[in-house]
Order: C-alpha cells, then structure tokens, then sequence
C-alpha cells in the first residue's frame, strides 16, 4: 500500500510536470484521487462507477502479481464491500489462472457476476487502465536511466532481482507441474526441441494442452 | 558521445514506428491465447517472440524494460507488452498490443462466466494445464537462462567500468530517483513476504 501510494504521488509529480494535453492530465490525475476515495465506503450498494473505481485502485495498487492480487480483491470485494462470496473469489482466481494471458480477467469474471457483459468490460477496462498509465509514464524513462551510469547500475541490480523472482516462481510452478513420470517426460522433451530445433513455443503449448484434454478424456 | 551511443541502442525516442499495428495485434493475439502458466511464462514466450525470433529489441532492452516493470505497479507480462508495442510503434503501438494481449483472455473468462451463472458451476477445464505447465516449465528455463546471462554479463561490465553496483548505489539512495525506486520496490517485496 505505501509503495503503491509513494509512486502515485511520484507519478503525480510527473503527471503535472509533463507538457503534455493539460486535458488528458486532469482526467488521468483526476481517477487516480477519486479511485483512492472509493474503499472509504464500504458496503455501499453495488453500482458499475463503484465497480470500475474499485477495480482502478486494485490496478494502480498491484504489486507483485498472484497472492497480491487474491488480497486485494478479498479485502475489497469480499470483506469491505461484501459484493461477492469467498466461494465467488476462488472459483474467479481459478478462471484466471486456467485460461492464457494475464491471471487480472479475474476481475473480467467477478465483474460479470455483478454487472453481467457491461460489468466484465467495465472491471477488465479498469484494472488494467492504470498499467497502460504507469507504462505510457515509465517508459521513455527506462532508455534515460540507461544513459547515466548510476542509474543503469541500479537497473543491472533490478533486472536480476527481477529474474531472480521469476526462478523462485518457477520452481512453484516445478513442483505442481511435474507430478508423475508423464510430465517428467513431456519437461523435458520439450526443453530438448526447444534448444536443439527451436520449435515455435506456441505449437509446444497446443500440443501440450491437447495431451492434457486428452488425457482427462480417457480417465473419466 | 555517451548520450550518442545510448541513443543508437534505443532507437525507440527517434524513430518509433518499426512494426505496423497489424503485426503487432496479430503477434500479442497469438501470446493472447496460448501464454498458459502465469507472469513467467508469458515473458519466456514473449522473449522468443520479440527478441529471439523477431528482433524487435535486442535482450538488453527486454531486460530493461522487465525491470522497469517490477518498479510499477500492475501485472508485470501486460506490462511487458504494453512497452513493446510503445517501443515498436509509438502510442497506438501501446494500446494495440496492451488490447491484444488482455481480449483473448478476457473474452474466454467472460464465456466462462456465462457458464457458471447459467449452470451454477465451473467447467472441467483443469485437464488442459496438466498438459501445459510441464512444457511452459521448459519454456521459462530456456528463457530465464538467456536473459540471466545477459543480465550477469552486464552487471559485471557495470561493476568494471565504475565501482558502482547496485549495493553501491544504496549510498546515493537521497540523490537519485531511480534509486528510491528501488527501495520502494524492495521495501514492497518485504512488505508482501
């Protein structure tokens, strides 16, 4: 929370200082302060503005991905505005996380079971608004941090800090991967065409996902 | 002459438009629909997309930039996206692959939805990521492996020219945004443990 809030009010400064349409400032400025009002209400009756402000404070706030973002939606959509159940929260994370792309649809999910289709686009849009923000922001910054040798020092730290996070991640995902000698196997076969004839990952992943239908087909 | 050298490797301030939308919506469509298995997973993909098989950036930029995302908030893959389609094709660049890269996702998970308030259940979808995780741990390997030798390489040849690594910089913590960036970040990781 104080990381999140430290860097708004960084990227507020950035926001003011920059020249660009005045227009497009005060609205951006103007949704990050009345997103951070929004949690002060708790259990007030469901409305698609209080939905998309909600879902913009869990997006501006996110640090760190999965577990950051199963605590944020608890606090907020099942204790302090008691919208969805806790059975709701874990059947949207586990949508999430069975379907490609980023694990945030989950909120594409608990917003269709408050506000039917209108309320999946409005929750998708909102929590993913603030990281189009925060990249539009910190982008151009990332070739001039590079110019100072200072700062691209502290990037070279960030980057394996970064890799280092995502080697902790995957040995999570190690351990509830290979579960028997099939995925053993499919590990690392994958990992030899990979290295030795570069095949396309993408054709790995559907072969991978039919073996998987497939498998569950001739068990049931 | 520093400032000449940086500029040629980030081409990106200059020249921003490299890759057309179309390309980038058809390439973010695709990682849209297949990249299983979480944050990790999507940048293993999206580093053979976008530097091993494409060359839109050379590794060091990848690296840069998925740095810069763990120093803001939000989903760090999207993020990823959202600076290739920036770095290749300026602003419409950002929205088009940021766009691309959520809607596959966000359209199954509203099918999804469907089914659970019409049927009052979710469907047996398990069965797919017993099939994927095992070849998506492949793919991160690969990938973590790569970019962790560029990552090493180019602390090392920090630490060569200037005695100034990234411990080193705690020192200038007060001067140097970056800096308190990092801490921010740091004292976040903790905060989250």
């Amino acid at each position: 929370m104080l990381a999140g809030g430290g860097l708004l009010t960084g990227l507020a400064y950035w926001l003011r200082s920059d020249k660009r349409t005045s227009v497009k400032t005060l609205l951006l400025s103007g949704s990050g302060l009345s997103a951070f009002a929004a949690p002060s209400d708790a259990g007030a009756s469901f409305s698609l503005t209080a939905l998309f402000l909600v879902f913009l404070k869990i997006g501006a706030i996110l640090f760190g991905g999965g577990y950051v973002l199963v605590a944020l939606i608890r606090s907020n959509l099942v204790a302090g505005l008691g919208w969805i159940s806790e059975r709701q929260l874990l059947d949207a994370i586990a949508m999430g996380q069975v379907t490609p792309g980023p694990l945030s649809t989950t909120a594409t999910f608990i917003g269709y079971l408050l506000g039917g289709l209108p309320g999946a686009v409005i929750a998708t849009v909102a929590i993913f608004l603030p990281a189009f923000f925060f990249v539009a922001i910190s982008g151009p910054l990332v070739p001039r941090l590079r110019q100072s040798p200072l700062a691209g020092a502290v990037l070279d730290g960030v980057n394996v800090a970064a890799l280092a996070l995502i080697a902790v991640a995957t040995w999570q995902l190690f351990r509830s991967a290979v579960v028997d000698g099939a995925t053993l196997v499919m590990a690392a076969l994958s990992l030899f065409l990979l290295i030795v004839y570069r095949v396309n990952s993408v054709w790995l992943v559907v072969g991978g996902a039919l073996i998987g239908v497939g498998s569950t087909l001739l068990r049931s | 002459m520093d400032e000449r050298v940086a500029a040629t490797k980030y081409s990106d301030a200059s020249a921003p438009r490299h890759t057309s939308l179309l390309e980038l919506a058809r390439l973010f469509l695709k990682l849209g629909m297949v990249a299983f298995g979480g944050p990790p997973a999507h940048i293993a993909m999206m580093e053979d997309e976008v530097v091993s098989r494409r060359g839109w950036l050379t590794r060091e930029q990848f690296l840069d930039f998925l740095g810069a995302t763990n120093l803001i908030p939000g989903p760090n893959s999207t993020e990823m996206a959202i600076h290739v389609g920036r770095v290749r094709a300026g602003w419409t660049g950002l929205l088009v692959a940021g766009a691309s890269f959520i809607l596959p996702s966000a359209v199954m998970v509203t099918a999804l939805a469907w089914a659970y308030v019409r049927f009052g259940s979710l469907p047996q979808v398990a069965g797919i990521l017993y099939g994927v995780k095992p070849i998506v741990i492949a793919l991160i390997v690969q990938a973590v492996f790569k970019l962790a030798k560029t990552a090493v390489k180019s602390t090392s040849i920090a630490h060569r020219g200037r005695v100034c690594g990234a411990g080193d910089g705690a020192w200038h913590g007060s001067t140097c945004r970056a800096c308190r960036w990092w801490f921010v970040d740091w004292a976040g990781l903790l905060a989250a443990l």
